[in-house]
This record gives structure tokens, C-alpha cells and sequence, in this order.
């Protein structure tokens, strides 16, 4: 970069001479439209696939368990939205939506610890369950479409778009595992569908400087 | 110094006006555009910079990253917010990868010492001499053993194959040239 040649008159000059008409940005809400039908669609096709829980329907009646579905939908849908505002450079101005996912996971996050403290939560040994592939599966195609999508932008916060893509994809993930397994011990829910979504996040934060480069 | 955060007020069209026009591949618009706005790039990242020199190369990679990203720019938004942002990524970007680079000439620099402390240090130069003349006493067969093995650093088996001897042999002879050295040295 330091020895780059071109002064900044020559750049400005090839840099015209080669512009071409450029196809505007949609607004990010069509941008993440399609996602977002994409994402329901293929969490109730995989839903079906594994079958829901037994205890479905003594469970729809808990108005926590339902509180809990609801909050991971908004953590979701929230995040979705900010990593298609993050796509352009300044949020087209509307920064503050950050604080709507965070604020939520927050939320869920202080009412994990609160389950882990109150209950009597036993913590499952490490080792392969079935919830590890059911998280694999409802999250991997919402992961590779919303990173895709992300990547196509341009973003200037490679790190909060990670953040934002995993909380959208683990939130979308969590609920489908809440409606597919029967386990309710807060071991098994921190263990076999929390965790892996932790580990898929850090892995992106890893790797986010590369994924979102421009 | 006032920054030169004025200059799309002052000209003739606002740099939205331009950039919208850029978008529809209006290139005069686009040169105007980039030769305004590079002046405000270079003010606004030249001031925390702690090498000026380096204010050039961000604000060439900020022109870049305006060129590739031009399609995001929303026509109903202000323009310098969206520069902003871009000039901030690329400031932040420039100076990692900086200092990045630093860190790994600073290791090299580092793990150069090993060089130093192999050179032949001028105070020793003189026992050099004195081995280079011990080893010159050598029967040629013997020295020449003796230079392949212990300096030039062949193994015993490679000595062998070019001696046409066997590597016990070999390892026998460069054994005993050391004793030998080590007397007429002593």
C-alpha cells in the first residue's frame, strides 16, 4: 500500500475513466426480505422433517415457553435487520438499531443465568448428541445465506456483522431446537443448544475480517 | 486550520448531487466528485496520523473504497456521513495492517540476533587464525574430511559417498583430526 505508485490526480482519473453505471443498493429491508422467507420456510420444512415434540402442546400453553420463543424470534429478526443495515457503510444512519438485538440477548442471557442458578440444572457430560446435528442442520443453510448476503455488502464493521449474523442464525436455530427436542434441564439447553452456536460464533469472529473484506 | 468540511457547500453542486449522478455513470460528475472530496479525506485523517506520509496512501485506499462501493450509497441520505464511515474503516484498516507489518519486521529484527552471535567477532579473529593454520598442518585426506564435516557441515554418510570410503571410516578420521587439532592447538 505504501508504494503504491498512482498518485491521487492518476487514480482519480482511471478511477472515472472506468466508472460505469452502478446498480443502487436496495433498501435493506428488500435486501433482507427474501432471507427472512427463506429462513422461515426452511426452519418449518426441517421441523416437519424431525417431527415436533411430544409435549407440543402442553408446552405452546406455557406462557414462558411461549415468552421465550418470542424473544428469540426478535433477537432474530432484529439481528437480521441490523446485518442488512450494516451492509452499507454508515447504517444508512440508523446506528441505533444495534442496540434492539443486544438489549434482547442480554435479556436471554441474564434469564439463562438465572435458570442456571435457580434450578437444579444437570450438566450432561461432553459427548455426541443428537441436538449437536439437529443444531447443525436447522442452522447451516440460514448461515451460509445470511453470510453470503453480508458479504455481497459493504460493510465497515466486520465484527458487529458477525456478531449480528450469529445472533440471527443461533436465534433461529435455538427455536427450532426448543420445538424439536423434549428436554427441558437447563444443563441440556446450555450444553446441546446454546453451545454450538457459541462455538460457530467465535469461529466466525475469527474469520470475520476475511468473510466481509472489500 | 478549518476543516474543509465546507467544501460541499461551497461548490456549485452538493456532493450528494454528484454522487447520485456518479451512480448513473455520469464520469465527469464522478471525477468532480472524487477530486473534492479527496482533499476533505486527506484533512480528516491526516490529524491523528503519526507519520503525515502515510495520509495519502489512506486516502487513495479511501477513493478505492468508494469506487467499489458507490452502489451503496442511498441517493435520499447525506453524503458524509456514508464517507465518513468509509474513511474511518480504511483509516482503521491502513493503520493495522501498519503496524501489523511492524510487529513482523520487529520479530525478524529480533530473531536476527542469531546472525550476530554467529559472526566471527573481530577480537576472536586472531584464534581463528591459529586453527586455520593447525588445520593447514593436515594431511589433505584428513582435512579434507575434517572441513566437510565440521564446517561445511556434511554428514558422515554424504562425506563417505564423496570419499568413496566407509562412513565409520570417515567418523574415525574426523575424530581423531580434532584430537589432533585440539594437541597442536593446546
Amino acid at each position: 500500500m505504501t508504494t503504491r505508485k498512482t498518485k491521487t490526480n492518476d487514480l482519480i482519473k482511471s478511477l472515472s475513466d472506468e466508472l460505469a453505471p452502478v446498480k443502487v443498493f436496495p433498501h435493506p429491508l428488500r435486501r433482507v426480505a427474501p432471507w427472512a422467507a427463506f429462513a422461515l420456510i426452511y426452519l418449518t420444512a426441517i421441523i416437519a422433517l424431525i417431527g415436533l415434540r411430544d409435549d407440543i402442546s402442553n408446552r405452546i400453553s406455557d406462557p414462558v415457553f411461549l415468552l421465550e420463543l418470542i424473544l428469540m424470534s426478535s433477537i432474530s429478526i432484529s439481528a437480521a435487520l441490523c446485518s442488512s443495515w450494516l451492509c452499507t457503510p454508515c447504517m444508512r444512519g440508523q446506528k441505533w438499531m444495534l442496540a434492539v438485538p443486544t438489549t434482547l440477548f442480554s435479556i436471554f442471557a441474564i434469564w439463562a443465568l438465572l435458570r442456571i442458578a435457580m434450578e437444579d440444572g444437570i450438566y450432561p457430560v461432553l459427548q455426541w448428541h443428537a441436538c449437536y446435528l439437529e443444531s447443525l442442520i436447522f442452522g447451516i443453510a440460514p448461515a451460509i445465506s445470511m453470510m453470503i448476503l453480508s458479504a455481497k455488502g459493504k460493510t465497515t464493521h466486520p465484527y458487529i456483522i458477525a456478531s449480528m449474523n450469529t445472533l440471527a442464525i443461533s436465534s433461529i436455530g435455538y427455536i427450532g431446537l426448543r420445538l424439536v427436542c423434549a428436554a427441558e434441564n437447563i444443563g441440556h439447553i446450555c450444553v446441546y443448544h446454546i453451545m454450538p452456536y457459541l462455538i460457530f460464533g467465535f469461529i466466525v469472529s475469527l474469520i470475520a475480517q476475511r468473510i466481509y473484506r472489500w | 486550520m478549518s476543516p474543509p468540511k465546507n467544501i460541499a457547500d461551497t461548490t456549485e453542486t452538493p456532493w450528494e448531487e454528484l454522487a447520485t449522478k456518479s451512480q448513473s455513470g455520469d464520469q465527469k460528475s464522478y471525477a468532480k466528485l472524487l477530486t473534492e472530496i479527496a482533499p476533505y479525506i486527506k484533512f480528516r485523517v491526516i490529524a491523528r496520523l503519526a507519520n503525515p506520509d502515510w495520509a495519502d496512501d489512506i486516502v487513495q485506499d479511501v477513493l478505492i473504497s468508494v469506487h467499489k462501493s458507490l452502489g451503496t450509497y442511498a441517493p435520499d441520505r447525506p453524503f458524509k456521513p456514508w464517507l465518513n464511515a468509509i474513511i474511518q474503516f480504511r483509516k482503521t484498516d491502513y493503520l493495522r495492517s501498519y503496524y501489523k507489518k511492524k510487529e513482523t519486521r520487529e520479530h525478524v529484527q529480533e530473531n536476527s540476533n542469531i546472525f550476530d552471535e554467529n559472526v566471527t567477532f573481530q577480537a576472536d579473529y586472531g584464534e581463528l587464525k591459529d586453527i586455520q593454520q593447525a588445520i593447514d598442518t593436515l594431511p589433505d585426506k584428513h582435512k579434507k574430511i575434517f572441513m566437510m564435516m565440521k564446517i561445511e557441515g556434511y554428514s558422515a554418510k554424504e562425506v563417505a559417498k564423496k570419499m568413496d570410503m566407509t562412513v565409520s571410516a570417515v567418523k574415525v578420521s574426523a575424530h581423531r583430526t580434532a584430537g589432533k587439532l585440539r594437541e597442536i592447538l593446546e
